[in-house]
């Protein structure tokens, strides 16, 4: 490669980072409030830092297995995503718009989608559950209605025998959603679990890393940025890789499968 | 030498004519199907508000059943209910069902804040899961309008931009179109409250 072969290249690289990176920085979010994005976990995203480590290994696990349970059937495969937010007073809730969340994480294959929103005040000491907001996806409203998450979150969340517990009332919670997912969408006989079994692993599980949005360039690889800025970064490694001798490079694990979602759903 | 020189003009004044009517024809054909996909997105997000609709006027149905004694106590209430459920039964136009879906929305907080103010009237047990389904409905209503008035925006702003502005007449397409108003205070979603 000749010297000025290598100054045009490098000029050409230079401009395209520039480029990409004045246009990533430009991807706001037109609404008020500025949502983040999911973390790589996808199926929870523990941003208020409420949850035990062993509540968010379960979500997790039973998301991902949802997923890989119905991706193949006609009707696409569900997602199940749980996310927690710390706000700053209960008047921020008003400005927090579950379906703008929905839509920009793209939960569910064929809108077969559930986003479980929890609201919490305070700090790293003492966090308050002050809102829980179920958003069902278009086709999932079939399967949900907005009586049942209603009632669930009444007699699950609040159920007196956890004695308060977020991470048992919110196990049961979802435990009884996803049951509703298997046999009404996909019609399982049944989906059973055990709430003891749940209780001990809480107690078992081990310390996980804090949950946060996901990374920019973890962002560019998933499916909420547009192609071309992928296709721009894609070819800015391919050329950094290419002359440096190649290696292997991060993949997003989990994203969501392009669903949206029509504001049913419930709001407490 | 001056046959050559008005050969090449010619062919310039073709070339320019040539390169105009592209232009046109792009931009017009451009324009054409721009204009049909954001008026489908109207057509998509109408056929939304429309379906929330009827399924909240079903779902209200249910919600007066589970109160007893509404008419006796509140018959002012129960008025205003019947009027708006026959205006939404009536409704024809978009206009009526604008005009319906205010009444619809004014007499569910009517009834609402009666039941929850009139310790005379009593609320069945199906109440609670009624007005869950009625709050969430109120809810998909809200976000089905407000799609419909984004897609009007989206239309109307469009419209009005050149060089749609030149196509958008001559293919028939209206200048503008019209936003689902609401009434004040029907964009409220009401508020559960569970004992």
């Amino acid at each position: 490669m000749s010297t000025d072969m290598r100054k045009t290249l490098t000029i050409v690289l230079f401009l395209v980072i520039v480029f990409t990176i004045a246009s990533l920085s430009s991807c706001k979010n037109e609404d008020n409030y500025d949502y983040p994005r999911p973390s790589a976990d996808f199926y929870v995203n523990d941003f208020a830092g409420a949850l035990l480590p062993g509540s968010r290994q379960s979500f997790f696990n039973e998301g991902v297995r949802l997923y890989e349970d119905t991706k193949d059937t006609d009707l696409g495969g569900a997602q199940f995503v749980v996310t927690t937010m710390l706000i700053e007073n209960q008047g921020e809730i008003a400005s927090i718009d579950k379906t703008e969340l929905y839509r920009q994480w793209q939960i569910g294959e064929n809108d077969m989608g559930l986003l479980l929103l929890l609201l919490f005040t305070g700090n790293e000491e003492e966090l308050t559950l002050v809102s829980t907001q179920i958003e069902i996806g278009y086709r999932m409203e079939a399967y949900i209605t907005a009586a049942e998450a209603g009632n669930l979150i009444d007699d699950c969340l609040y159920n007196p025998e956890w004695e308060g517990s977020i991470d048992m009332g919110l196990g049961e919670l979802y435990y009884e959603l996803i049951s509703t997912i298997y046999t009404q969408a996909y019609g399982y006989e049944s989906f059973n679990y055990d709430m003891e079994v749940y209780r001990d692993f809480l107690i078992t599980a081990e310390d996980s890393e804090a949950q946060s949005p996901m990374s920019l360039i973890a962002y560019v690889f998933s499916s909420y940025s547009p192609i071309w800025t992928k296709i721009i970064v894609a070819l800015i490694i391919f050329l950094i890789t290419g002359v440096l001798g190649g290696g292997g490079f991060m993949a997003i694990r989990h994203k969501g499968g392009g669903g949206s979602s029509g504001g049913y759903g419930v709001k407490r | 030498m001056k046959n050559k020189a008005l050969l090449i003009t010619l062919i310039s004044i073709i070339a320019v004519i040539v390169i105009l009517g592209l232009f046109f024809g792009i931009s017009a054909g451009v324009a054409y199907n721009g204009t049909i996909t954001l008026r489908e997105d109207i057509d998509a997000s109408e056929a939304e508000i429309k379906i929330r609709l009827q399924e909240r006027h079903d779902k209200m149905g249910q919600l007066i059943s589970a109160v007893e004694g509404l008419q006796e106590h509140a018959e002012t209430i129960y008025a205003q209910i019947t009027a708006a459920r026959a205006a939404y039964a009536a409704a024809v136009t978009n206009e009526d069902l604008i005009e319906a879906d205010a009444l619809e929305a004014a007499a569910l907080d009517a009834l609402i804040v009666t039941v929850e103010s009139n310790p005379q009237i009593t609320a069945t047990s199906a109440y609670n899961t009624y007005m869950y389904e009625v709050s969430g409905m109120e809810n998909a209503l809200f976000v089905a309008r407000r799609d419909f008035n984004e897609a009007v925006l989206s239309y109307n702003t469009t419209a009005k931009k050149f060089p749609r502005v030149l196509f958008i007449g001559m293919f028939g397409f209206e200048r503008e179109l019209e936003y689902w108003k609401t009434a004040d205070g029907s964009e409220e979603i009401p508020m559960i409250n569970v004992d």
